[in-house]
């Protein structure tokens, strides 16, 4: 069966992204100074997530970025709520040694373009 | 009942023992499955090729700089003996006076200690300086390192090696280390292959460097002792000579891997603030005066695991015998509760060449940090005992940090200052955002997960931020 997909997105350009696809750029990006930080590594809605299942999902992610850059960041942005998170999943996250939770104050919303982009 | 059925005697006795049988049939059945579990483990284990072993390549701590051979000398007794036990496996002798003197001290230092190896005869000298061994071979050995290790091969003008290495690269290499090791150990059976190296050709705590020094030092024979000069930028030696280290593991060349790794990681070179190194006073360069008893610096900040303990995994014998010789009682160590050694017998690991620890995992509970009577901060000692090096360096989270409040953020702390942020990467677009980073020169903080599809139907995943 696998996914489904209408006739429309078929010939759509589906983007892909993540460090199981990219992990050259990630390197290329950390070696060049810039930052690199979590944000989780399936992109899940916290507010639906189980402490357990952030847990998995971010040492996992964790590995990854161990296994490529030999360290991992310290930093974290939650995906859709930024820095909204719960003391839970903070403690969760301090154990896994993130103790920074970013949000934001200014969002470009370009999520908005891509879904205007869909519909053309 | 026999009557009932009107069954004859001797079929009622074979059904009776039938159904005993059957009765019996689980039981069976569960020795069975046992028996063939172990009839499995070791067909694979005689069907998979003998893992070689691994190969030790370290360099004399670097924090006690230039002088580290001669701080093993100047150690004394078990002291020495162990410390040249735990932290050199493989040296490269590159001068004969030193040899002399080496021998000397070990032949002193075998009354000593009744359970040494390291003898006289135990030594045999590297081609570099060993008179039986063809040049031939040497170029052999040479070759070796280069294939194994995926290098170009070489001619005589490209001494200076640059590894071609990444560092996710590493750990496959380390295997081909292996290899390397076991082509050694096979050329030279039955002895102790001692490799020193050298301060002064360690270029930095890097795995491949450590391999070129190897290379180099294989391939000059007349200059016996080969200078590199230093690197002045701060870019090819990331780390500096003196500082802190968390934990020193001994063993194999895994752990001085995560050891270096857990020195990257208390490091940070670009300046991004990933992780923040604690201030800590470095330690004084000079090696102490000749009449002044050798003491390890930053006693507190080491953590000295038993031989293979980070390696490969420990038995609960082994940890029992260990704990044993430390004189600790192992129900304190599974408590938990902070049972130090005596200071004699701290440096002191009794430990055997070549010992292979069937990998059998200590259960979560033994916190082995208390269990060697250090402080140390890990999250479980299943990642400390975990296969996978990268997981490994899990347990290299200082206490301090995990003990931070955590901070949120949601708008810049420096004012007037703006802070690019880049979700959901690295997508396609991410190396035209560095190039076009580049070009502004500014750094940028990328959030980054590992599988992520932009553009995936939105019923599903109404919008990403």
């Amino acid at each position: 069966m696998g996914n489904y997909f209408p006739e429309g997105y078929q010939t759509q350009n589906l983007s892909r992204g993540g460090l199981d696809f990219y992990p050259e750029v990630l390197l290329e990006a950390y070696n060049s100074g810039h930052q690199v930080a979590h944000h989780t590594s399936a992109h899940l809605r916290l507010s639906n997530t189980t402490s357990e299942a952030l847990q998995k999902d971010t040492a996992m992610l964790k590995k990854t970025f161990n296994s490529l850059l030999g360290t991992s960041p310290t930093y974290f942005r939650a995906p859709y709520v930024g820095h909204q998170i719960s003391q839970e999943h903070a403690s969760v996250l301090a154990a896994l040694g993130i103790q920074n939770i970013i949000g934001w104050s200014v969002s470009t919303e370009d999520w908005k373009e891509a879904r205007a982009q869909l519909h053309v | 009942m026999r009557q009932c059925v009107g069954m004859p005697r001797r079929e009622f006795e074979w059904l009776v023992v039938a159904a005993l049988l059957l009765g019996l049939l689980p039981y069976l059945e569960v020795e069975c499955r046992q028996l063939r579990r172990i009839w499995r483990h070791r067909v694979e284990e005689y069907s998979q090729p003998r893992l070689p072993r691994p190969v030790e390549v370290i360099d004399l701590d670097p924090s006690f700089g230039d002088e580290g051979f001669d701080v093993v000398t100047s150690m004394k007794g078990n002291d020495a003996l162990q410390f040249l036990r735990t932290h050199v496996k493989i040296f490269v002798v590159v001068m004969e006076a030193r040899v002399e003197q080496m021998k000397k001290q070990f032949r002193e230092r075998h009354e000593i200690n009744p359970w040494s190896t390291l003898v006289e005869e135990d030594f045999i000298l590297l081609p570099a300086v060993h008179p039986e061994v063809p040049p031939s071979d040497l170029v052999d050995i040479v070759n070796t390192i280069l294939v194994t290790a995926n290098i170009h091969p070489v001619t005589s003008t490209n001494y200076n090696l640059k590894l071609p290495f990444k560092k996710r690269d590493c750990y496959a290499h380390i295997s081909h280390a292996y290899a390397l090791q076991r082509y050694i150990e096979e050329t030279f059976e039955g002895k102790e292959f001692l490799v020193v190296l050298e301060d002064d050709v360690i270029l930095h705590n890097s795995f491949e460097s450590r391999l070129a020094a190897i290379v180099q030092l294989l391939m000059q024979p007349t200059t016996r002792i080969h200078r590199v000069p230093q690197p002045q930028s701060s870019e090819t030696s990331p780390l500096p000579t003196t500082h802190s280290i968390d934990c020193v593991s001994l063993g194999y060349a895994f752990d001085s891997k995560v050891v270096n790794l857990a020195r990257e990681v208390r490091y940070d070179p670009k300046g991004t603030g990933l992780r923040l190194a604690p201030q800590v006073t470095p330690p004084p360069q000079r090696s102490p005066r000749p009449g002044q008893e050798h003491k390890l610096r930053n006693t507190e900040n080491y953590i000295f695991l038993p031989w293979g303990a980070m390696g490969y995994l420990i038995t609960r014998e082994w940890a029992w015998k260990s704990l044993k010789w430390f004189g600790m009682d192992i129900d304190d160590c599974l408590k938990g509760s902070n049972v130090a050694p005596s200071p004699e017998r701290r440096l002191f690991y009794p430990c055997q060449r070549h010992l292979v620890i069937p990998p059998i995992v200590l259960e979560d509970s033994v916190r082995f940090g208390s269990l060697m009577g250090h402080n140390v901060s890990y999250l479980s000692s299943s990642r400390l005992f975990a296969k996978d090096v990268s997981e490994r360096a899990d347990f290299y989270i200082p206490i301090a940090e995990l003990k931070k409040p955590t901070r949120f953020f949601s708008r810049c702390v420096v004012p007037g200052v703006l802070a690019l942020t880049f979700d959901d990467g690295p997508t396609e677009f991410t190396s035209y955002i560095l190039q076009m980073l580049k070009i502004v020169q500014a750094k940028a903080t990328f959030f980054t997960g590992t599988r992520l599809f932009i553009n995936y139907p939105m019923a599903q995943m109404p919008f990403f931020v």
